[in-house]
Formats: structure tokens, sequence, C-alpha cells
């Protein structure tokens, strides 16, 4: 019964059998027979004026059409507009001028490469590849701006005229003064910079769409996004198309981690070919388009600094903050400035911050969010900095993070960035951490091992993570999650959710949920999502929203379908409804005997016949559940690794993570995202690197390029460079959702930089080594430990 | 003439095929396109991710590193054809039981690398399954952990048998 | 994704395949796959007629001959990791094959003979073909040909092999004696090459012999093509294999190599590659042969 399949059960889950069967199928595998192939002509060079001439591709065999800006701006079917912010980037920052919205095809200069500046429609992939190839691009190259630095300069090129220079918005959070008085009067300050570091969420299925429209005029979607009525909302706007006529759905996506919850160009341009041609069209990235163009993540570089007491009390923090966004904005990617300065704090108890932050423009692809988001940078350059200051102090780190720890009773906890946090347990959590990892043992061997001229590093990253955004008033977007019920006359449930699922496991975790409420074997409960036809509404699924949002409207249509039922079947047992409960799947009443199994009220609910007066047949509820505020996650990771001064080689030893994500409806779901994203985490600390040519060419394009002297591709971690980790719970529930459930997925992507980069400064900390900035490896950690500068 | 057409026959999960394609093609676009394999993925455009693995004559291969017109008369098997009448075999049932998949995308490949290497090593080291079984495939979403554990609850089963 | 388009012929002997590749003038030769084809999905490589010796049997196979082994160029890397012959009689080879990245996917298709034609300067064959003074054997429209390892290598992506001329064969010399081999590779997590990868090729007179009776070290990723570390060699031959030697041998490694040809890129710069030389030599000597007393 619900006992074994409902919240907390480690339940295998319904997603997996067709995955394994060779069954699921992607946005690429849905069959439409006759759709028309788009290839776009992408720009080669980073920031240049230029003019395209499809006319010889458009000769060849086998191609319908093609497409440049000028042809889309003379077509009647309307030009797309720009895409849009969700809203300001900072509290009390004015809105970006509108030059800086993302243009989906530039008619006369390119600010990327990558950028699509011509559509080739063609009956076949290949036809349509060749054909682009016949397409002639001249270009007038000009200087590119690479770095956050070169934005700012003097004189530096500006990527769009119509706006006055490079900056998008600079705006800050918190106190200024009173931090900076804190920090004249501290014991103890440490300055750490970070350099510049992009990396690139990389999805397994590069992006694909499929636009189908048909001779009623419905645009019908099928693509890899995050976010399918969102999807829908955007292209409707861009494309100047009725909502109501656009249809959006995504079939088993792989992977995401922010990349799509946004829509791109590509996507909007695919839609206005289907409407342009009245023909059903689609496209497929290559994984080099996907690496171009799909958004990287991170882009932040500055300077971080922590104040601290005499006694170990952590005084303020501040940060200077440059952020690349890449060449367009869109969507989230400024909000994120906001995020990131709202968890400046993590776990601690600190009394003034001040963060600064001015967003740029570069000749580069889009930065937006990927898991973790602002808040990885922040709080990997917090707990840096505590460990930095607290060995400057002769106190030990683990000492200096329980002395500053916000205490369980000061929760609800509203932190000097502005964040509220609703619950947590931190120290209780930080010692679960410690002892599985046996800190004290571990402290005595290094000590030991140093003497031995072998090198062991610890190192701790605690970390918060605010998820499930809302409420909605907070944000300039719909922040709520969906869920409805349906009881079907047989008394089977279809849960319809408006998230998105692409590896998180909702069609479990949310039946799971309404197994819980509805005391129903988990086999009858199916959970649709993913879809506007199917589910009425949704927001999508990306920031850790769903089990939060989606699994609370879930619980609360549950709880409504129970009540309704409980008036059927109080009316069936000729009974006051007050005295009718739900227990074991039955009603009963306390004022007579019998009973009224689930399934028989579902019947009775749908016949409408035996019903009370004055309620509606039918049993379905459906939940806008808007959060009250942020559910806030927490915990520790340590990361234990030993270092070959010789080499400069790391090896792990151990990985410990903690994880408080309240209650956990799926312990082998969450445990499923923490290892993903603690993979993630090592991936940029140890292996990862968005890496442009001087001239601003995309070297990375791949995952593996044998181009002679290159840096081999852009790495993702492989099985063989991975830890074994533990991972130990807490359950501090939230007491802002029905069944307990925070948000959670990224704390992995969020604490796992802060671990490794702290363990490899402890392991060379004899050497007296200057901070490194990711990716690090071991030549970095060599050249670190011996400064070499003789080549 | 260049891209004139070949004809090829191939055997795919056990049931015969014949096509006519440009020797361009890659063996995953025929699979994936012309025989309807979904469980056949493209992930990469460098050989790296392995998610287009199939066995071809009884050994695994990217699928995306062949050109149709290599593998004239040769017996592909994908990972549909590990199962049988909608059954999961013992590999398949492991991967679901130790939750090593996510968004399932790399996990046809993933499979289908680790039931060759199964059938060649019967009692691998956690070590050597991650730098031997799993060398020649990505993963972005698990972090490999849960899919080491599947390959090893899998030898173990099998060792028992 | 979509290699430009392209004229396909099977060969069906050698002599074929050298016919096509002459009368086709920009043509390649499919063996494997794995250098080629992925370089033409990106067209990197867009030759107008490729010639498949995938059929070639004759190219395959691995099997004593007089005072050697020939190891046919389509053998694949599970082919030569495989075999108990090489196991025995040149153990470098397999313990280097298994070094190659890729997977076992790779390494049922990837060729010998498509490895080392390719010539990439991180790529793992090259310093144990030198090591062993393996000889290629080429065939070509003026007959067959035998290049020693020192000849057909001649730099990043070039060999000595014309466009008309395959690979037919490695021959490895053997010994009479007991061989040992050991292939220490320092990768580079993204590609799977070799930054820097030693080859140890160690000949003992027979197992019980305390003395090695001749050490040959083949380097490559170090240099465009794979050198010789004759100072460790030096170190080696003669000696007993004890910690002594070993860190000898170790201390001499970076010695003998030219320091300007070291290469210097984002891979590694050449400070880093020749740091890596010493503990990298450790490693491949203790692999192929362990410290007496042990067993």
């Amino acid at each position: 019964m619900s006992g074994e399949t409902g919240i907390g059960s480690r339940v295998s889950r319904t997603e997996d059998e067709r995955v394994l069967l060779g069954d699921s199928k992607g946005t690429d595998d849905v069959a439409v027979p006759d759709a028309l192939h788009i290839e776009f002509v992408r720009s080669e060079t980073a920031h240049a004026r230029f003019t395209v001439d499809t006319t010889a591709a458009a000769a060849l065999d086998g191609v319908v059409d093609t497409f440049t800006a000028a042809d889309i701006e003379e077509s009647e079917t309307p030009t797309p507009g720009p895409f849009s912010l969700y809203g300001a980037p900072m509290e009390g920052v004015e809105y970006p001028d509108e030059a800086f919205l993302q243009q989906s095809i530039p008619g006369e200069k390119v600010r990327y490469h990558g950028e699509i500046i011509g559509i080739v429609v063609a009956e076949d992939r290949a036809t349509a590849r060749d054909a682009v190839e016949a397409v002639t691009v001249e270009y007038d190259e000009l200087e590119p701006v690479l770095t956050t630095g070169e934005a700012v300069a003097e004189d530096a090129p500006v990527l769009h005229e119509a706006a006055s220079d490079n900056v998008v918005f600079e705006g800050a959070s918190g106190d200024r003064e009173r931090t900076a008085a804190n920090f004249e009067t501290a014991a103890y300050t440490v300055e750490l910079e970070k350099g510049p570091q992009r990396v690139s969420p990389s999805p397994l299925e590069p992006r694909s769409a499929v636009a189908k429209y048909d001779s009623n005029g419905q645009l019908e979607f099928v693509a890899t996004t995050q976010i399918p009525h969102g999807y829908r909302r955007v292209l409707a706007r861009i494309l100047d198309y009725p909502e109501h006529r656009i249809d959006v759905s995504v079939p088993d996506m792989g992977g995401g981690f922010g990349s799509r919850q946004h829509p791109y160009p590509a996507d909007v341009l695919v839609g206005w070919c289907a409407l342009e041609l009245e023909a059903d069209v689609r496209w497929r990235a290559t994984r080099t388009d996907n690496q171009l163009v799909e958004n990287d993540g991170r882009g932040y570089e500055g300077t971080w600094e922590i104040a601290l007491g005499e006694q170990g009390d952590i005084l303020g923090l501040r940060a200077d903050i440059r952020y690349d966004l890449g060449a367009w904005i869109a969507r989230g990617a400024c909000g994120l400035a906001q995020s990131g300065n709202s968890v400046m704090t993590g776990q601690y108890d600190i009394p003034t911050v001040y963060s600064h932050v001015t967003g740029v423009v570069t000749n580069k692809a889009r930065v937006d969010a990927y898991r973790g988001v602002t808040e990885t940078p922040m709080l990997m350059m917090l707990e840096r900095l505590v460990d930095t200051v607290a060995k400057e102090a002769g106190m030990d780190p683990a000492a200096v993070r329980r002395r500053n720890f916000v205490e369980p009773d000061q929760f609800p906890y509203e932190s000097a960035s502005g964040a509220v946090y609703d619950s947590g347990d931190y120290e209780r959590n930080f010692d679960l951490g410690l002892e599985t990892v046996g800190y004290e043992q571990l402290r005595e061997r290094q000590t030991e091992l140093r003497a031995d001229g072998q090198y062991l590093g610890i190192g701790l990253s605690c970390w918060v993570e605010g998820a499930a955004l809302g409420p909605c008033g907070e944000l300039d977007i719909a922040t709520w999650g969906y869920g409805s019920v349906q009881v079907h006359p047989t008394g089977e449930v279809t849960v319809r959710s408006g998230g998105s699922n692409h590896g998180q496991g909702h069609e479990t975790s949310l039946a799971q949920i309404a197994a819980e409420e509805l005391r129903l074997p988990f086999d009858r409960v199916r959970v649709v999502e993913s879809s506007t036809k199917e589910v009425t509404d949704g927001v999508g699924t990306f920031a850790s929203r769903t089990a939060a949002l989606c699994g609370s409207a879930v619980v609360e249509s549950c709880r409504k379908v129970i009540e309704k039922a409980r008036t059927v079947a109080a009316h069936e047992l000729d009974v006051d409804a007050s005295t009718v409960e739900f227990r074991d799947g039955q009603f009963r009443s306390t004022a007579a005997d019998g009973a009224v199994g689930f399934e028989e009220v579902a019947s009775l609910a749908h016949e409408g016949a035996e019903i009370p007066a004055g309620i509606e047949p039918g049993l379905e509820k459906q939940t806008y559940f808007d959060p009250e505020t942020r559910t806030w996650s927490f915990g520790v990771h340590i990361a234990v690794v030993e270092i070959d001064p010789e080499t400069g080689e790391i090896e792990f030893q151990e990985y410990v993570a903690t994880e408080d994500c309240g209650v956990q409806i799926n312990p082998a779901i969450v445990r499923g995202q923490v290892v993903g994203g603690i993979a993630q985490g090592i991936g940029q600390t140890l292996y990862e690197n968005v890496e442009y040519a001087d001239n601003g060419r995309l070297l990375s394009g791949s995952f593996r390029t044998e181009r002679l002297g290159s840096s081999g591709g852009y790495t993702l971690p492989k099985a063989e460079h991975m830890p074994e980790i533990t991972i130990e719970s807490t359950e501090t529930p939230s007491p802002h959702t029905p069944h307990g459930a925070k948000g959670m997925g990224e704390s992995g992507a969020i604490a796992a930089p802060g671990a490794v980069v702290n363990a490899i400064e402890d392991a060379v900390e004899v050497f007296d080594t200057e901070p490194m900035t990711p990716p690090i490896r071991p030549e970095t950690i060599w050249r670190a430990i011996n400064e070499t500068d003789e080549e | 003439m260049p891209g004139n057409k070949v004809d090829v026959r191939l055997t795919v999960n056990g049931e015969s095929h014949e096509v006519s394609v440009e020797p361009r093609e890659l063996l995953s676009r025929t699979l994936r396109e012309r025989i309807g394999c979904t469980g056949v993925n493209i992930g990469c455009e460098s050989s790296s991710c392995g998610a287009c693995t199939v066995h071809a004559d009884g050994k695994s291969l990217k699928s995306c590193t062949r050109f149709t017109v290599q593998a004239d008369g040769a017996e592909i098997q994908t990972i549909s054809g590990l199962s049988e009448d909608g059954v999961l075999n013992e590999i398949q049932a492991t991967f679901t039981e130790e939750h090593a998949l996510q968004c399932g995308y790399c996990t046809p490949g993933m499979v289908m690398a680790v039931d060759e290497y199964l059938a060649e090593n019967e009692d691998p080291s956690r070590e050597e399954i991650r730098t031997e079984a799993l060398r020649g495939n990505l993963c972005r979403c698990t972090g490999y952990e849960n899919i080491v554990d599947a390959v090893e609850v899998a030898a173990e089963t099998a060792k028992e048998r | 994704m979509y290699a430009e388009s392209f004229e396909y012929h099977r060969a069906e002997t050698v002599d074929h395949a050298i016919e096509l590749l002459e009368s086709n003038r920009d043509a390649k030769v499919l063996a494997g796959g794995h250098g080629l084809i992925p370089l033409m999905k990106k067209r990197e490589l867009t030759p107008d007629t490729v010639v498949d010796i995938g059929g070639l049997d004759a190219l395959r196979g691995i099997e004593r001959t007089d005072g050697a082994v020939r190891i046919g160029a389509l053998s694949t890397h599970t082919a030569v990791g495989g075999s108990p012959l090489l196991r025995e009689a040149a153990p470098v080879y397999p313990r280097t094959v298994s070094c190659i990245t890729g997977g076992k996917q790779v390494h049922n298709f990837a060729t010998i003979g498509g490895n080392i034609a390719r010539a990439h300067p991180g790529y793992d064959y090259e310093g144990t073909v030198l090591a062993t003074g393996s000889q290629i054997h080429l065939e070509g429209p003026g007959g067959g040909q035998t290049v020693a390892a020192s000849e057909f290598f001649r730099g990043a992506l070039r060999t000595s092999l014309e466009e008309t001329q395959l690979i037919t064969s490695v021959v490895v010399p053997t010994c009479e004696g007991h061989r040992d081999g050991g292939y220490a590779k320092r990768k580079e997590p993204g590609s799977g090459n070799a930054i820097v990868g030693v080859a140890t090729d160690i000949e003992f007179e027979s197992e019980q012999a305390a003395h090695i009776e001749r050490a040959r070290v083949g380097v490559n990723g170090l240099q465009e093509s794979a050198v010789r570390l004759t100072g460790v060699e030096d170190v080696l031959t003669g000696s007993a294999v004890t910690e002594r030697t070993v860190q000898a041998a170790t201390a001499t490694a970076g010695e003998s190599v030219q320091a300007s040809a070291v290469l210097d890129n984002k891979k590694a710069s050449a400070a880093y590659r020749r740091n890596l030389l010493g503990p990298q030599v450790r490693k491949s000597v203790l692999q192929a042969t362990p410290l007496d007393g042990e067993a």
C-alpha cells in the first residue's frame, strides 16, 4: 500500500522502464512525416558587420527556401520581436536598455561566434547541411570584447550602438558604510580574487525543436525546453501569435540543468518558419551548435572579502563583482545577480554585507542559469574566505564556522543580504558531516603525513540553497507551482503537474505524494507533465522548484479531493460530513456503521446521481501553489584530497556530503541529485572551462578534440574522475510546504567547488601558494607550489 | 558519382533490413531514422559520449563512428534487443533498482557497454568499473556513483548464478 | 554531423587498395574509422574518395615469424591487448594498448595501422613502436618497404607514408630471453590522449636473471614524435632492478631530451612535461619489472 511507495520510499522510478527498453523518445525521435529540415547559418566570427547571400544555397536541389533577417523583415509573417527579462536585475536598479535584449536574427552585425544569421529549409537534413556551406557571408570584422575588463575600458568597442556603453546594469545590495566600518575595526581581513570562468551546462541531448502547423492555424511545438507553458508564452509574444493557438510538449529530454529554462533564437526561428511556410519543420543542434550558443553558466569574477573579529566572529562580507553576460540578455540573466547576493552570507549570522555587481556584455554566448547559478561562486568564495581567514587567525576552520552559524532559534532568519531563511539546523547537520568524515582524526593524520612529505587536504564547504522561488509578488514572474489531481471513476488517479521532468523523477515522486495522500497503491497513479495540451498551466522545472511547489500543489489538490470525497461519502452513508474521516483508503463515519471506499466514491462522484445537492459531479481538483517564501535547504560538503607535490596530481581520499532538504519524497532520487550536482561541481573545479580564442571564436565546441596544442575539448568528468561519495541526511521540514519538502537538486553544484578548492589549498598550505582560480589542473598546482617562471 | 547510394543489408535486433544509403551516412543515423531505434542516442560529435553504443557482431561499437556501408552484413543489437517481450534483462533491471539513470539519455549506450564488459569480466572492483567498464561513456546527470553500484550488483548477481 | 559526400570503394585486395589510391588522388584510407570519421563529420577532412580496407583479412592477425611477431595493420586495440603471444613476447604492447582512450567500443574497431598512420603526438603507440625497435611494413605502387620507427614518424601528424601507400603490418623483433614491458601515461582528461607516456621495453637473459640485459625507453606526448630516453636506458641496461637503480634512472630522465623540442601548449607547458618525465619513468619501469625482492 502507500506505506511502501508513499513519501519517503525509495521506490524505483516509473520513467526507467521505457529508457531501458529502448523506447524513450527525445524531441528528435518524434516522427513527423514530411517535416522540412532546418539548418542555421551561424556566424563564424565574434564581432563583425556582415552581409549574407543565400542565392546559391536556395538554388540547390532539395532546398525549399532560405531566409535572412532581411527576408524575414520583408515577409508578411510578423518579424520576431526581442526577448525580454524577468524583471530588473537587482532591487533598485533600472531595467536595462532595450538595446541589450536579444534579437533572434541580426541583419547587420554579429556579436558572438555561432549567432544565427541565416536559415536554410530543405527536404532532408544532410541537404540542409550541405546548403549551409553554399551560403556566402562577408564579414567586416570588428575588434571583439572578450573580458569584462575590456568591456568597461575606455574606448572599448561597443556591442550595441543604441546603448551608451557595454554596461547592462550596475547595482549593489547591503549596507556599504556599515560594512566598511566593520572592516576597519576587524582584527583580521582577507581578500580573495577570483578570475573569470564560464562553464557549459552541456546536457547530453543537444537542443532540438519541431514546429507543426496545421490547416487550422494551430502551431504545435515539440521541443527541448524546461518550461513548456513558459515557452508557449514567450514564443507567442515574440512571434506575435495567439497563445491559445500554440501548444508545446516536451518528450523525454536528455538533461537541462538550467540551460533550457528559456527559449532561444533557434526556437523562435523554427516557429517562424512553420508560420511562414505553413508547414511542419524541424531542427536539431549538433553538439558544436549546442556548445556555441546554449547559455554558459557563472561568468563571475572579482574580489571577495571577509572581516573577522578577534574571537572569530564574522563581522562583514564584501564583494565587488563583474558579471560577464555575453552578447545579449534575456530571461533570467540579470536577475541572477540579485539571487547571488541574497545568499552571500551562507549559513552564517553576519551583521552586515555589501555586494556590488556590474553586468556587462561581451562578444560571447549568453550567460544564464546553470545549476547552482550565482550561488555557486558566492558560496565558493565565502567558504574559501572562511577557511583562509580562520587560518590567518590561527583558528580551526570548523570552529570558526560553528561560532558563526545561524542558531535554530533564530529562524525564520533574515540575513543581512535580505534573504529570509525558513528553517534550519546548521550545527547539528555540520556535526553529522564532520563525524561522518572523521574530521578530528583527519586533522591528526594530516599533521603526521606532512612530516613524511605527504600532503593531505581537508576542505569544508557549508551551503544553503534558496529554492522554490516565490512568492509571486517578489519577482516579476509567476512563481507558483501547478498541480491537479483527477480521480477516474475507477479510482485511479492522473496527476498533472506544471513542471517538466528531465531526469528528476517527477513521474515517480509526484506519484508518491498522491499515493501517500490518497492512500493508493503507487501503480494506480499516473503523472503527466511537460505538455500544454495535457496540463492546464505551469511555470516549468528549474531552480529546484518542482518537489516543493508542484509537489505542494499536488498535496493541496489531493486534500481538496479528499474534502469533496468526504461529502460524497457522507451523503452515501447518510451522515453529516463532519463525522466522516478518511483512513486507510476508506471513508468512515463516527456516527454510523459502514464504510465507503475511495473507488466507490470516485464512481459515485463521476456518475453524479448520488451526490449532495449543490455540488457538481466529478472528482478533480487543481491548485496553484504560491509559496510564502523560498525554502532553504542546507548542508556541508567535505572533500579530502591528497596532492603529490612533485606533479600536482590530486587524488580524492573521501567525499562526504550532508543534505537537509526537509522531508525527502524519494531518498534515492535525492541522493542521485546530490551526486549528480557534485559531479558538475567537481567538473567546474578541476576540468571544465569554456574557452575562447583571442579573436573570440569558441575553442571548446566539442567534448573532445585532437586539435594540436589545444586543451583537449570541453571536459566533462568521467566515472574515473569521481570520488566515492558518502551522503548523510538530516530532515528539517519546511514550515511553508504541506508535505515539508524543500526544493533541492543544486547543492552538489553549489557546494562542491568550495569543498574541493579548500581541500586543495589546505593540502598545499605549507607551500604558501597564491589562491587558484578554477579550473585547477595538476599543472596549476605544481606551478603554485614551485612558482616557476623559468619558461 | 560521389554519394551514390549503396545497398546495405543489416540485421538489427534479430530483424533483417535492407537499406539504400549514401556512403556518408552514419550507422547511428540509419539505426535511428530508417530503422526506428530510438534507443540509439546522439550526444556529441567527437565519439566521446558513447550514447550511441550498440553491439555489432557481438562487439560494442560507437555507432556514430561507422559508416553504414561498413556495416554491410553485420548483426546489430541495440538496447531494445537486450530485453525480451518487454521484460528487462538482469543488467537493465539492476540499473533501475540502483537508480542508475536520471534523464536516461546516456543509459542505452551505458547499458550496452556494461553488458559487454560484464560478459568478459566477472569480478570487477569499483575502481575497474570506473576506469575500464565506463571509460567510453559520459553521463552528465548521475555523477556515475549509482551506475558503478549497478555494475557491481549485476556482477555479483551473475556470479551467484 | 554530416560528412561531405564522397565516392566509396571497398578494396578487395591490398593491390586493389593501392590501385584505388593511385587512381584517386584525393582519397583517404578507411580502416577502423576512428581517426578518419570524426574528422570527416566535422568536415575538417573532405576527401573525394574513401577506400575502405576493412575487408582485407590479409592485414589482420598477430603471428610469430622468424625472430619477430608480426602485427597486422588492421589489428584492433582489443586484439593487440588480448594477444597471448604479445603478452609473452613484447608485453609493452598490450600494456600500452590498455591505456588507449575511448573505451572498449573504440578498442574493438580502432586499429594499430590507423593509429600510427595518424601519428598524433598524444597517441600511445609511438613510444612503444620506437622502444621495441619495431619496423613498419608498407606496400605501395613501387612494392613493399620496411621502415624503422624513427624513419617512419616524422613529426606531429606526419609520417613517411605516401598517399598511395598502405601500412600492412608492424613487426616486433623478439628476444631470446625474458621480456618485460610497461607504459605509464599521464593523460589529458579531455581528449584522453597522452601528455607524457613512457613506454619501457626490458629484456632479461632469463626470467631468473638479476641484471637487465637491455632496456629501451620511448616517450610519446613529450615532443612532436616519440623519442628514446637514452640516459634512462644507459642507467638501466646492465643493472639490477633496485630502488637505487630506479631512482638513478628517474633522475636522468630529462637529460637526453632536447629541451627546445618539448611541446609547450595548453595541454601542458614544456617545463611541466619535463617535470613529469621522472615520475612517469619510475611508474613505467616498475610496471615493467618490479623491484628485486618483490614477486
